[in-house]
Protein backbone atom coordinates (compact mmCIF):
# COMPACT_ATOMS: atom_id res chain seq x y z
CA UNK A 1 0.00 0.00 0.00
CA UNK A 2 1.52 3.21 -0.90
CA UNK A 3 2.30 6.09 1.72
CA UNK A 4 0.69 9.59 0.91
CA UNK A 5 3.73 10.89 -0.03
CA UNK A 6 4.35 8.33 -2.72
CA UNK A 7 0.69 9.02 -4.13
CA UNK A 8 1.45 12.66 -3.96
CA UNK A 9 4.89 12.46 -5.63
CA UNK A 10 2.48 10.00 -8.43
CA UNK A 11 0.17 12.78 -8.48
CA UNK A 12 2.26 15.64 -9.26
CA UNK A 13 4.12 13.56 -11.90
CA UNK A 14 0.82 12.80 -13.31
CA UNK A 15 1.29 9.01 -12.74
CA UNK A 16 -1.57 8.61 -10.57
CA UNK A 17 -5.14 6.73 -11.96
CA UNK A 18 -8.03 5.75 -10.73
CA UNK A 19 -9.19 6.44 -7.17
CA UNK A 20 -6.37 7.53 -6.04
CA UNK A 21 -6.48 10.19 -8.52
CA UNK A 22 -9.64 11.36 -7.72
CA UNK A 23 -8.86 11.95 -4.11
CA UNK A 24 -6.07 14.08 -5.09
CA UNK A 25 -8.69 16.19 -7.52
CA UNK A 26 -9.52 18.87 -5.97
CA UNK A 27 -9.02 22.76 -5.37
CA UNK A 28 -6.22 23.33 -2.84
CA UNK A 29 -4.58 20.34 -4.14
CA UNK A 30 -4.54 21.67 -8.07
CA UNK A 31 -3.17 24.76 -6.83
CA UNK A 32 -0.31 22.68 -4.90
CA UNK A 33 0.39 21.12 -8.04
CA UNK A 34 0.49 25.00 -10.13
CA UNK A 35 3.04 25.91 -7.71
CA UNK A 36 4.63 22.70 -8.18
CA UNK A 37 5.42 23.31 -11.81
CA UNK A 38 5.89 26.74 -11.64
CA UNK A 39 9.31 26.06 -9.12
CA UNK A 40 10.11 23.30 -11.42
CA UNK A 41 10.11 25.45 -14.46
CA UNK A 42 12.07 28.03 -12.86
CA UNK A 43 14.65 25.63 -11.59
CA UNK A 44 15.31 24.04 -15.01
CA UNK A 45 15.93 27.41 -16.49
CA UNK A 46 17.98 28.92 -13.67
CA UNK A 47 20.02 25.97 -12.67
CA UNK A 48 22.46 25.12 -15.65
CA UNK A 49 24.99 22.91 -15.82
CA UNK A 50 28.32 24.86 -16.27
CA UNK A 51 31.11 23.48 -18.75
CA UNK A 52 34.26 23.58 -17.11
CA UNK A 53 37.34 24.82 -18.93
CA UNK A 54 40.28 22.23 -19.63
CA UNK A 55 38.77 18.71 -18.24
CA UNK A 56 41.59 17.30 -19.30
CA UNK A 57 44.24 19.63 -17.02
CA UNK A 58 41.98 19.51 -14.11
CA UNK A 59 41.63 15.45 -13.94
CA UNK A 60 45.17 14.86 -14.62
CA UNK A 61 45.72 17.44 -11.80
CA UNK A 62 43.61 15.47 -9.62
CA UNK A 63 45.14 12.20 -10.42
CA UNK A 64 48.52 13.82 -9.78
CA UNK A 65 47.28 14.69 -6.03
CA UNK A 66 45.85 11.15 -5.62
CA UNK A 67 49.06 9.76 -6.36
CA UNK A 68 50.89 11.77 -3.69
CA UNK A 69 49.08 10.58 -1.26
CA UNK A 70 48.83 7.20 -2.17
CA UNK A 71 52.88 7.45 -1.94
CA UNK A 72 53.05 9.34 1.49
CA UNK A 73 50.83 6.75 2.96
CA UNK A 74 53.54 4.14 2.09
CA UNK A 75 55.95 6.09 3.42
CA UNK A 76 54.49 6.43 6.50
CA UNK A 77 53.78 2.68 6.80
CA UNK A 78 57.24 2.32 5.90
CA UNK A 79 58.84 4.33 8.28
CA UNK A 80 60.44 2.35 11.43
CA UNK A 81 59.49 5.42 13.53
CA UNK A 82 56.09 6.07 12.82
CA UNK A 83 53.37 7.77 15.35
CA UNK A 84 52.42 4.42 17.33
CA UNK A 85 55.85 2.74 17.15
CA UNK A 86 57.01 5.94 19.84
CA UNK A 87 53.73 6.13 21.74
CA UNK A 88 54.48 1.99 22.47
CA UNK A 89 58.39 3.28 22.71
CA UNK A 90 57.06 5.39 25.52
CA UNK A 91 54.80 3.15 27.75
CA UNK A 92 57.56 0.46 26.76
CA UNK A 93 60.23 2.52 28.44
CA UNK A 94 57.87 3.90 31.23
CA UNK A 95 57.23 0.59 32.34
CA UNK A 96 60.79 -0.35 32.33
CA UNK A 97 61.39 2.61 33.76
CA UNK A 98 59.00 1.93 37.25
CA UNK A 99 60.40 -1.74 37.53
CA UNK A 100 63.88 -0.33 37.66
CA UNK A 101 62.75 2.00 40.29
CA UNK A 102 60.85 0.06 42.43
CA UNK A 103 63.12 -3.14 41.86
CA UNK A 104 66.87 -1.72 42.31
CA UNK A 105 66.89 1.68 44.16
CA UNK A 106 66.72 0.83 47.58
CA UNK A 107 64.46 3.40 48.99
CA UNK A 108 64.74 2.28 52.63
CA UNK A 109 67.86 3.75 52.35
CA UNK A 110 66.43 7.30 50.84
CA UNK A 111 64.40 7.37 54.35
CA UNK A 112 65.40 8.66 57.43
CA UNK A 113 66.69 5.28 59.46
CA UNK A 114 63.78 6.74 62.11
CA UNK A 115 60.80 6.50 60.83
CA UNK A 116 60.75 3.30 60.01
CA UNK A 117 61.50 2.17 63.48
CA UNK A 118 59.39 -0.51 65.05
CA UNK A 119 59.86 -2.19 67.74
CA UNK A 120 56.78 -2.93 69.58
CA UNK A 121 56.82 -4.58 73.37
CA UNK A 122 53.57 -6.30 73.44
CA UNK A 123 53.71 -8.07 76.20
CA UNK A 124 56.41 -8.60 79.34
CA UNK A 125 56.82 -10.30 82.10
CA UNK A 126 59.56 -11.10 84.59
CA UNK A 127 59.83 -14.58 85.99
CA UNK A 128 60.92 -13.11 89.63
CA UNK A 129 57.71 -11.38 91.38
CA UNK A 130 60.49 -8.99 92.76
CA UNK A 131 61.73 -7.83 89.41
CA UNK A 132 59.55 -5.59 87.50
CA UNK A 133 59.61 -5.19 84.38
CA UNK A 134 58.54 -1.11 82.81
CA UNK A 135 58.30 -1.37 79.19
CA UNK A 136 58.79 2.70 77.70
CA UNK A 137 57.22 2.51 73.97
CA UNK A 138 58.10 5.51 72.15
CA UNK A 139 58.47 6.35 68.41
CA UNK A 140 61.95 6.36 67.93
CA UNK A 141 62.69 3.90 70.87
CA UNK A 142 62.00 1.14 72.68
CA UNK A 143 63.51 -0.10 75.96
CA UNK A 144 62.37 -2.41 79.23
CA UNK A 145 63.59 -1.32 81.73
CA UNK A 146 64.21 -3.91 84.28
CA UNK A 147 64.23 -2.86 87.81
CA UNK A 148 65.11 -4.44 91.34
CA UNK A 149 67.67 -6.27 89.76
CA UNK A 150 70.31 -7.02 91.82
CA UNK A 151 73.57 -5.44 90.86
CA UNK A 152 75.57 -7.24 88.59
CA UNK A 153 79.31 -8.89 89.84
CA UNK A 154 82.48 -7.37 87.99
CA UNK A 155 82.99 -10.42 86.16
CA UNK A 156 79.83 -11.18 85.17
CA UNK A 157 79.52 -9.26 81.56
CA UNK A 158 82.97 -11.14 80.22
CA UNK A 159 83.69 -9.96 76.57
CA UNK A 160 83.14 -13.07 74.03
CA UNK A 161 82.72 -10.60 70.80
CA UNK A 162 81.43 -12.36 67.62
CA UNK B 1 47.37 -0.85 1.14
CA UNK B 2 46.51 -3.56 3.97
CA UNK B 3 47.37 -2.26 7.61
CA UNK B 4 46.57 -4.79 11.08
CA UNK B 5 43.67 -3.95 12.52
CA UNK B 6 43.79 -1.09 15.56
CA UNK B 7 42.83 -4.19 18.16
CA UNK B 8 45.60 -6.36 16.71
CA UNK B 9 48.34 -3.73 17.33
CA UNK B 10 47.24 -2.70 20.63
CA UNK B 11 46.90 -6.53 21.60
CA UNK B 12 50.67 -7.12 20.16
CA UNK B 13 52.25 -3.72 22.35
CA UNK B 14 50.03 -5.06 25.47
CA UNK B 15 51.56 -8.54 25.10
CA UNK B 16 55.32 -6.77 25.04
CA UNK B 17 54.57 -4.82 27.59
CA UNK B 18 53.33 -7.24 29.70
CA UNK B 19 56.34 -9.62 28.78
CA UNK B 20 58.74 -6.72 29.60
CA UNK B 21 56.98 -6.18 32.97
CA UNK B 22 57.18 -9.82 34.07
CA UNK B 23 60.89 -10.22 32.90
CA UNK B 24 61.96 -6.92 35.20
CA UNK B 25 59.82 -7.60 38.07
CA UNK B 26 59.89 -11.34 37.76
CA UNK B 27 63.38 -12.28 37.59
CA UNK B 28 64.92 -9.77 40.92
CA UNK B 29 62.05 -11.46 42.68
CA UNK B 30 63.09 -15.11 41.60
CA UNK B 31 66.81 -14.31 41.72
CA UNK B 32 66.80 -12.69 45.99
CA UNK B 33 65.59 -16.12 48.14
CA UNK B 34 64.42 -15.09 51.41
CA UNK B 35 67.55 -16.17 53.93
CA UNK B 36 66.76 -16.94 57.38
CA UNK B 37 67.70 -13.67 59.35
CA UNK B 38 70.29 -13.00 61.63
CA UNK B 39 69.52 -11.70 65.23
CA UNK B 40 71.94 -9.52 66.69
CA UNK B 41 72.68 -8.68 70.71
CA UNK B 42 74.59 -6.83 72.05
CA UNK B 43 75.64 -6.01 75.51
CA UNK B 44 76.64 -2.16 76.66
CA UNK B 45 78.01 -0.82 79.48
CA UNK B 46 76.47 2.34 80.00
CA UNK B 47 78.38 5.33 82.34
CA UNK B 48 79.22 8.76 82.40
CA UNK B 49 82.54 7.68 82.24
CA UNK B 50 84.73 9.68 79.99
CA UNK B 51 86.84 7.62 78.82
CA UNK B 52 83.93 5.20 77.77
CA UNK B 53 84.01 3.49 73.96
CA UNK B 54 81.52 4.16 71.78
CA UNK B 55 78.30 2.60 70.24
CA UNK B 56 78.54 0.31 67.46
CA UNK B 57 77.57 1.65 63.96
CA UNK B 58 74.11 0.06 63.43
CA UNK B 59 73.40 1.86 67.15
CA UNK B 60 74.69 5.22 66.62
CA UNK B 61 71.71 6.89 65.56
CA UNK B 62 70.03 5.74 68.88
CA UNK B 63 72.64 7.68 70.98
CA UNK B 64 70.61 10.50 71.59
CA UNK B 65 67.87 8.96 72.75
CA UNK B 66 69.84 6.31 75.28
CA UNK B 67 71.14 9.06 76.76
CA UNK B 68 67.90 11.06 77.29
CA UNK B 69 66.09 7.82 78.43
CA UNK B 70 68.96 5.99 80.52
CA UNK B 71 70.59 8.88 81.66
CA UNK B 72 73.97 7.73 80.44
CA UNK B 73 76.42 9.68 78.06
CA UNK B 74 79.12 7.03 77.28
CA UNK B 75 78.20 2.95 76.17
CA UNK B 76 81.19 0.48 75.43
CA UNK B 77 80.23 -2.55 73.78
CA UNK B 78 81.02 -5.38 76.35
CA UNK B 79 80.17 -8.40 74.78
CA UNK B 80 78.22 -9.33 71.46
CA UNK B 81 76.30 -12.07 69.65
CA UNK B 82 74.52 -13.78 66.53
CA UNK B 83 72.10 -15.88 65.54
CA UNK B 84 70.08 -17.24 62.80
CA UNK B 85 66.49 -16.78 63.30
CA UNK B 86 65.29 -20.03 62.32
CA UNK B 87 61.20 -19.78 61.98
CA UNK B 88 59.29 -22.57 64.29
CA UNK B 89 62.84 -23.37 66.30
CA UNK B 90 64.07 -22.27 69.72
CA UNK B 91 67.17 -20.12 69.12
CA UNK B 92 69.67 -19.39 71.23
CA UNK B 93 71.34 -16.43 71.22
CA UNK B 94 74.45 -16.21 73.50
CA UNK B 95 75.58 -12.56 74.17
CA UNK B 96 78.75 -12.80 76.54
CA UNK B 97 79.58 -15.78 79.24
CA UNK B 98 76.32 -15.11 81.33
CA UNK B 99 73.24 -13.42 79.18
CA UNK B 100 71.03 -15.92 76.56
CA UNK B 101 68.38 -14.87 74.84
CA UNK B 102 66.08 -17.19 73.73
CA UNK B 103 64.22 -16.21 70.27
CA UNK B 104 61.59 -18.26 69.18
CA UNK B 105 60.10 -16.36 65.87
CA UNK B 106 55.80 -16.44 64.99
CA UNK B 107 57.01 -15.45 61.62
CA UNK B 108 56.23 -12.18 59.47
CA UNK B 109 53.53 -9.43 59.27
CA UNK B 110 52.18 -8.45 56.16
CA UNK B 111 54.26 -5.51 56.53
CA UNK B 112 57.46 -8.00 56.74
CA UNK B 113 57.78 -7.27 60.47
CA UNK B 114 58.97 -9.98 63.10
CA UNK B 115 56.47 -11.48 65.64
CA UNK B 116 58.92 -12.97 68.56
CA UNK B 117 59.17 -14.08 71.64
CA UNK B 118 62.21 -13.17 73.77
CA UNK B 119 63.36 -15.30 77.00
CA UNK B 120 66.68 -13.20 78.59
CA UNK B 121 68.58 -15.41 81.05
CA UNK B 122 70.88 -14.23 83.04
CA UNK B 123 73.78 -17.01 83.70
CA UNK B 124 70.50 -19.22 83.87
CA UNK B 125 68.09 -17.23 85.64
CA UNK B 126 65.35 -16.02 83.69
CA UNK B 127 64.91 -12.28 84.21
CA UNK B 128 62.15 -11.38 81.50
CA UNK B 129 60.45 -12.65 78.98
CA UNK B 130 58.84 -10.32 76.53
CA UNK B 131 56.53 -10.59 72.99
CA UNK B 132 57.55 -8.21 70.28
CA UNK B 133 56.85 -6.95 66.92
CA UNK B 134 60.03 -5.87 65.44
CA UNK B 135 61.20 -5.09 61.91
CA UNK B 136 64.79 -5.55 60.13
CA UNK B 137 66.81 -3.10 61.80
CA UNK B 138 65.05 -2.02 64.84
CA UNK B 139 66.50 -2.38 67.71
CA UNK B 140 64.62 -3.77 71.04
CA UNK B 141 67.07 -2.17 74.19
CA UNK B 142 66.03 -4.06 77.49
CA UNK B 143 68.43 -2.26 80.57
CA UNK B 144 69.57 -4.70 83.01
CA UNK B 145 71.37 -4.79 86.29
CA UNK B 146 73.68 -2.25 87.71
CA UNK B 147 76.98 -2.78 87.03
CA UNK B 148 80.02 -1.17 88.22
CA UNK B 149 79.75 2.89 88.18
CA UNK B 150 76.74 2.23 85.54
CA UNK B 151 74.34 0.05 84.28
CA UNK B 152 74.22 -2.98 81.50
CA UNK B 153 72.04 -2.68 78.45
CA UNK B 154 70.93 -5.21 76.21
CA UNK B 155 70.19 -4.27 72.63
CA UNK B 156 68.36 -7.14 70.48
CA UNK B 157 67.97 -6.26 66.60
CA UNK B 158 67.09 -8.31 63.18
CA UNK B 159 69.79 -7.42 61.22
CA UNK B 160 69.11 -5.83 57.53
Amino acid sequence: MKTFEEKFTAWLDGNLRGEDLRSFENDSMRSEKEEFHKLKNLLRENLKGCEMEHPDFFNSQVMAQIERERASGLRRVRTWFGVPRFAWGGVFALVIGSALFFTIIPRSQMRDPRSDYVAEVLKAKTADPNIKATVDNQKDITIIKLENLDKATPEKAKKSDH
Amino acid sequence: MHRKPLNGRLSRGCQICCLAASLVFGIPARAQPQPEPEVWGCLLYASNDQASGELPASLSRYYQRLHENLGYSAFRVVAQGETALKPGQENWLKVGNDIKVLLSSAGRTDRGEYTMTLKVFDGGKPLVETQARVNKGSPLFIRGPAWHAGQLVLAVMVES
